[in-house]
């Protein structure tokens, strides 16, 4: 009994499909619109304000340069070195930077903002570079201590493998010159001795000697210099400041505890500890007058203009700064919140160019100020996270 | 005409002792004759004070070598009086100084590096008769650099500072508008008013001596000519510091971070490497430690790492405070380590 129930569901179930099947087969052409199952009659769900984009090809970041805010940063990642570089007389300047960690260097275009690698041969534990103004050589250093090594590469306009080899032997500062050469600082004895290495003619000439090693050098824009070199500093030990000018040597008057300084052709300004505070005076060299500055400088974050030897753009924190200064700041401990301002030695006043507090939000700490081509553009690093950062300092210099 | 007999007398003297000990070679006899005549001996020294000869009146320049800019003090210096009632007048370069007539001394700047400024007094006597004092200042710069052979890290751009026990490298460097060459002079060290190296060293303008213990070192250097001259002479004082350790993350690819870590700095991820950083640490010490310890909440801690100094944790999952805890140390001199504790929040 029950096998026949059975027999009679499963005939019953047949039919049925079969019939559903025949429904469709001559009855249920499915609208072009939509499939018959895929219709359940929830209204219209076609939204014409949605527009599936095409795939997009693949194409280089591009950096917002045309903002028309004039602090803008540059990198999200931290940079190890870079400069505003011109290849050709009559090419676009770009802003050139090397990645820290690998090494591998980058190229913006300061017009379209287009970023591209322009090498990919990685350094590894890259941290501190200097590139040449015509863009096509690099200096770097990689590792710390003993186990660092110095790096000159030659960038290829073809390809992104930089052509790469080490300059043997110990090396305390470089820098890159206007004449497209690199001035460095190699231990002899108990001395230094600055050489310029010209790396398109493969040529090393010796430029003067430090009579002492602990020496810091406020690197000038040309080989000839003024290079201004004092012994590293310290608020609890006595500097004092030379300066090289063609190789030969000059004695400058500043000297004291906590001695840091800056310098162009027309002066150079200095911070010190005198009587427990740390103070900030300016010499000026056509004058021979030093004079008390208006605010409290750190000359580590100040540049000189290259169109104007008397005018250096700051970073200066409006606060009270510890009287050992500037120990607690290259230690780290102590985070300056700086705004950007411009100090002239003649005129022996100061005034602010910009807050990026207030600008952008951001608080920066800003190390390694450099003038791109025609004082145009004003390049730094931000301590904090290395980031590199652009200020449009005189954004018509590039029209004249 | 006594004074001159007075002198003749005393060298007469010397030669007949010098003779006889020449020829009989008997220091006995050359004690017993000082013995004899000791008034002529003492006579010599004192013999125009004693006998009313005119005391000397002299310039004195304060202070003695001056560096470039220095405010000099120019003073007559007249002990005995010899000057009272005279008129004084002030040059300097030849120009009268009207501000200062009568005055007893005068101030000045001193000159740029290598200049030659003369400082004259013309003294008017009451009774009739002038005379002139000279002095002559030529200041140099004097610049004693300071380089402790003590450990910073290379990231850093400061200067190391010495700690006890550790080398001190100092170097001075004399300008009279350039470099004056070391091997012209002879230089005398002096650590805390005491000589080194044995003596004054001809071309010695670097010298290498451990720091003492104390607060701080005096190191004093005086330049002088062959013949003996001072050309210039300075004194420093310099601290003496016990070394510093500081935390610092260690980034994988970007390497170190250069704000010390404390407790309230956020940690990011479950791995972190931590470089102690030890400051004005013995150079020697630092590449050779007797006791370089790690201890994770209180259990000390094999650090495979390489790098004594260096040390890798890795977070069990979820919140976690960790106290680590970094030692260094010369068992040698104890002073040469520091140890420092910090709690970390994964």
């Amino acid at each position: 009994m029950k096998r026949t129930l059975f027999i009679i569901g499963g005939l019953v179930i047949i039919c049925l499909l079969a019939g559903v099947w025949a429904y469709f087969l001559f009855f249920g052409t499915p609208n072009p619109d939509g499939g018959v199952f895929a219709n359940f009659d929830f209204g219209n769900t076609d939204d014409p304000t949605v527009i599936i984009q095409p795939e997009p090809e693949p194409i280089a970041p591009v950096v917002d340069v045309t903002s028309p805010e004039r602090l803008r940063q540059l990198t999200t990642q931290p940079v190890a070195g870079f400069a505003e570089v011109q290849l050709t007389p009559s090419s676009t300047p770009e802003i050139r930077y090397i990645e820290a960690g690998t090494g591998h260097i980058y190229s913006i275009d300061l017009e379209t903002g287009e970023e591209v690698r322009v090498s990919a041969t990685t350094i590894p534990l890259t941290n501190t570079g200097a590139l040449t103004p015509n863009g096509q050589f690099v200096m770097m250093q990689s590792g710390s201590g003993i186990g660092s090594e110095h790096v000159i590469g030659i960038i290829s306009s073809t390809s992104d493998e930089l052509r790469n080899f080490a300059i043997p032997g110990t090396i305390t500062s470089f820098a890159a010159t206007a004449e497209n050469t690199f001035v460095y600082a190699a231990p002899a004895g108990n001395s230094l001795i600055v050489r310029a290495y010209n790396p398109s003619a493969n040529t090393v000439a010796e430029l003067f000697q430090i009579p002492f090693r602990d020496a810091t050098i406020a690197w000038g824009t040309t080989e000839a210099g003024p290079h201004y070199v004092y012994p590293q500093t310290t608020s609890r030990l006595e500097g004092y400041v030379y300066s090289y000018i063609n190789g030969v040597a000059a004695r400058e008057s500043a000297s004291g505890f906590g001695l840091s300084v800056v310098g162009s052709s027309a002066g150079y300004i200095f911070s010190q500890v005198q009587n427990g505070e740390y103070n900030t005076y300016a010499t000026n060299k056509t004058t021979s007058e030093t004079n008390a500055a208006p605010l409290t400088i750190i000359p580590e974050k100040c540049v000189f203009l290259q169109t104007d030897a008397t005018s250096a753009i700051c970073g200066i924190a409006l606060t009270d700064y510890p009287y050992l200064m500037p120990d607690p700041w290259y230690k780290g401990e102590v985070r300056m919140n700086d705004d950007l301002w411009e100090y002239n030695l003649n005129s022996e006043s100061a005034s602010l160019l910009i807050s990026p507090q207030n600008a952008t939000g951001r608080q920066l700490d800003i190390i390694r100020p450099q003038f791109g081509i025609d004082d145009a553009n004003l390049y730094f690093q931000n301590k904090i996270d290395q980031t590199l950062w652009i200020y449009e300092y005189n954004p018509f210099a590039n029209l004249n | 005409m006594y004074k001159l007999w007075k002198v003749r007398i005393t060298w007469l003297f010397w030669l007949i002792i010098l003779l006889l000990y020449g020829y009989m070679r008997l220091r006995v006899l050359l004690v017993a004759l000082i013995i004899l005549f000791p008034s002529a001996v003492v006579t010599a020294q004192f013999d125009a004070a004693q006998f009313g000869g005119t005391p000397q009146i002299t310039i004195t320049i304060d202070p003695t070598h001056p560096s470039p800019g220095d405010l000099v003090t120019a003073s007559i210096d007249d002990y005995a009086g010899g000057m009272y009632g005279s008129e004084i007048t002030w040059r300097y370069d030849g120009s009268v100084v009207e501000s200062a007539a009568n005055q007893r001394q005068i101030q000045f700047v001193a000159g740029t590096a290598g200049s030659n400024t003369v400082v004259e007094a013309t003294l008017q006597r009451p009774q009739g008769g002038a005379e002139t004092l000279r002095a002559a200042v030529n200041p140099v710069y004097m610049d004693i650099i300071i380089e402790p052979q003590t450990r910073v890290p290379d990231w850093y751009i400061g200067r190391s500072l010495p700690s006890l026990g550790s080398q001190i490298n100092a170097t001075v460097l004399l300008n009279n508008g350039s470099f004056i060459d070391p091997q012209s002079l002879v230089y005398t060290w002096r650590i805390n008013n005491k000589v080194i190296e044995g003596g004054p060293i001809r071309g010695g303008n670097q010298v290498a001596f451990p720091t003492p213990r104390g607060a701080s070192v005096v190191v004093s250097v005086t330049a002088t000519t062959p013949a003996g001259d001072t050309i210039a002479r300075r004194a420093v004082s310099v601290n003496i510091v016990l070394p510093e350790l500081g935390f610092y993350e260690k980034h994988a690819l970007y390497g170190m971070r250069y704000f010390p870590l404390t407790a309230s700095t956020p940690l990011v991820g479950s791995i972190l490497t931590l470089q102690a950083e030890p400051f004005f640490l013995d150079t020697r010490v630092y590449n050779r430690p007797d006791v370089a310890e790690w201890e994770i909440n209180s259990t000390r801690t094999d650090n495979s790492n390489d790098n004594p100094y260096e040390i890798t944790l890795r977070s069990s999952g979820g919140n976690s405070r960790t106290d680590v805890n970094f030692h260094v140390r010369s068992l040698q001199e104890v002073l040469q380590g520091s140890e420092e504790n910090i709690t970390l929040n994964f």
